[in-house]
C-alpha cells in the first residue's frame, strides 16, 4: 500500500462517523503509519474539546505523584484523602522509624544481658509507640498542620487516623524487638495492653489538652506509677495479670467515652499560630 | 493562538523527549494524535464524555510511562495499545448497554457505495461486510484493534473461547470467500 493515501472525502466521512466497515479499518490501519493523514484529520476535531482534555491532562500531570504508601493505602480501600493524610504523617518517616526500632533493639539486646532490662524493656516498650503519637501531632513536623487547623474537618477523625497509622507500624516494631528477648514470650506480648490503654487515655485527654501535652502527660504517670516497682524486681506491678486487666479496663472506658462524645468535644491538635 | 513553526522532531523523538520531562514535546504530540484517537475512540464508544476521560487518562499515561517504549513500530501504535485498554476497562466498569459497542457495525451502504468499496479495497473487504456481526466484532477486536483473546472477550461481554472459537469461525468463513 506505498504511496497510497487517504483522500480527503473518505478522511471527512471516517471522522464524521459515516464510513462503512471496511473503509473504516483500512482508515485506522492507515492512520497508524501515516503522519500526513492524522495531520488532514486533525481539521474534524472540535478545538474547544480538544483544549479542554489538554487542561485536564496538564492538571494531573502536574499534581504531586503518589508516594508507595499512599497508594498501597488507596488499593486498601481508604478514601484518597485519608491516605494522603496518613502518608503526610511525621512518624511515617523512614528515620524516626528506624530510630525506634534502634532504640528498641537496644533495649532487647540488653535484656539478653541482664535480666533486669528485661523489666526496663518492658517500661520503655510502650513508649515508643506513644512517642509515635505525640510527633505525628508535633506542630513543628507536622507538614498539613496549618492546612488541617484551617479545615472544618472533625479534628477527632485526623486523630484517630494518625494514631492508628502510627499504632499500625509502631506496635510491629515494638513486637520484632520484643520476640529477642530471652526467655518465654510472654513479655513479648505483656506491654501490648498497656499500650493500649496508654494510647487510649492519652485519646481521651486530648479534649483538655493538646495531643503532645497529654501523651506526656500519660507517659510520665506511667514510668513514675511501674518504673519503681519494675527496677526493684517486681515487674508484675507493671505488666502481671492485674495491671492487664487494669489496662483493658482502661482502653476500652476511654474508646467508650471517644466514642459517645466524638461529636460534642473539639480536639486542640494544637496552639494555632 | 500564536503560530508556531511545525516542530520538525519524528514522534519517536518526541517519546524520547517527554520521556525526560520536555513538556513542549508532550504538547506536540498531543497536538498531532489527539485528532485520530478521538475518532477511533469515538467509534467504539458512545458516549462523548466516557471517551474523553479515557482519551485523558491515556495520555496522563503516555506521560508516566513515556520511558517504557520498546523503541518498537510506531508510536501511534503504542498509544493506540494504551487507549483502546483504557476503554476497555472503562466500559467494563461503566458496563453500557451491549448495543452501544454494535455501532460501528451497522451502518448502511448504498449499492453504488458497494461496487466502489469492492473495486478500492477488493474481495477482503466485501468478505468481511458479508460476515455476522459478531463475528466481524471479533475480528475488529483482534485483528484491528490488536487486542488479545482475554481483552477481547471483555470488551465484548463473552467468554473467551467463544472468541477464539468465533475467530476460527470467521478465519474460515473469510479463506472459503477468498479462495
Amino acid at each position: 500500500m506505498t504511496g497510497w493515501h487517504l483522500n480527503p472525502e473518505a478522511i471527512r466521512r471516517y471522522a464524521e462517523g459515516a464510513a462503512p466497515m471496511e473503509l473504516a479499518a483500512s482508515a485506522e490501519a492507515h492512520l497508524m503509519k501515516c503522519a500526513e493523514c492524522r495531520d488532514a484529520i486533525s481539521s474534524s476535531v472540535d478545538t474547544r474539546r480538544a483544549g479542554a482534555i489538554w487542561h485536564e491532562v496538564v492538571d494531573r500531570v502536574d499534581s504531586p505523584r503518589r508516594s508507595v504508601a499512599e497508594r498501597i493505602l488507596v488499593r486498601l480501600g481508604v478514601g484518597e484523602a485519608t491516605a494522603r493524610l496518613v502518608a503526610a504523617t511525621p512518624t511515617l518517616r523512614g528515620p524516626w522509624l528506624l530510630a525506634v526500632a534502634g532504640v528498641l533493639a537496644f533495649a532487647a539486646w540488653a535484656a539478653q544481658v541482664d535480666d533486669r532490662f528485661l523489666a526496663v524493656f518492658l517500661v520503655v516498650a510502650p513508649l515508643g509507640p506513644l512517642a509515635g503519637v505525640a510527633v505525628a501531632f508535633a506542630g513543628g513536623l507536622d507538614p498539613t498542620r496549618e492546612i488541617g487547623l484551617a479545615t472544618p474537618y472533625s479534628g477527632m477523625r485526623l486523630l484517630l487516623i494518625r494514631t492508628a497509622a502510627v499504632l499500625a507500624v509502631t506496635v510491629p516494631i515494638v513486637a520484632a524487638a520484643g520476640l529477642a528477648l530471652p526467655g518465654t514470650h510472654w513479655p513479648a506480648a505483656a506491654w501490648l495492653l498497656p499500650t493500649a490503654g496508654l494510647t487510649c487515655a492519652a485519646l481521651a485527654l486530648t479534649s483538655r489538652m493538646t495531643p503532645v501535652v497529654a501523651v506526656g502527660v500519660v507517659a510520665t504517670a506511667w514510668v513514675l506509677a511501674t518504673a519503681p516497682a519494675t527496677l526493684a524486681g517486681r515487674p508484675g506491678f507493671a505488666v502481671g495479670a492485674g495491671a492487664q486487666v487494669f489496662w483493658l479496663a482502661v482502653a476500652i472506658g476511654a474508646g467508650a467515652w471517644l466514642a459517645v462524645t466524638r461529636n460534642t468535644i473539639t480536639i486542640k491538635l494544637g496552639r494555632s499560630a | 493562538m500564536v503560530s508556531r513553526p511545525p516542530d520538525p522532531r519524528t514522534d519517536s523523538q518526541l517519546l524520547a523527549a517527554v520521556a525526560e520531562g520536555d513538556r513542549e514535546a508532550f504538547s506536540e504530540l498531543y497536538r498531532r494524535h489527539l485528532p485520530w484517537l478521538l475518532v477511533r475512540l469515538g467509534r467504539r464508544c458512545s458516549s462523548p464524555e466516557l471517551v474523553d476521560e479515557v482519551v485523558q487518562d491515556t495520555f496522563v499515561a503516555v506521560w508516566r510511562s513515556a520511558g517504557r517504549w520498546d523503541r518498537r513500530g510506531e508510536v501511534a501504535a503504542w498509544i493506540w495499545g494504551i487507549g483502546i485498554r483504557r476503554l476497555v476497562d472503562a466500559l467494563r466498569r461503566s458496563r453500557p448497554p451491549a448495543g452501544e459497542l454494535m455501532e460501528f457495525a451497522g451502518v448502511e451502504t448504498s449499492a453504488e457505495e458497494h461496487v466502489l468499496l469492492a473495486v478500492q479495497y477488493g474481495d477482503v473487504g466485501a468478505a468481511l461486510a458479508s460476515l455476522s456481526p459478531e463475528l466481524r466484532a471479533v475480528v475488529q477486536a483482534t485483528v484491528l484493534d490488536g487486542l488479545t483473546t482475554r481483552e477481547a472477550a471483555r470488551l465484548l461481554g463473552i467468554p473467551p473461547g467463544t472468541v477464539k472459537t468465533r475467530m476460527m469461525r470467521a478465519r474460515a468463513l473469510l479463506r472459503e470467500r477468498l479462495a
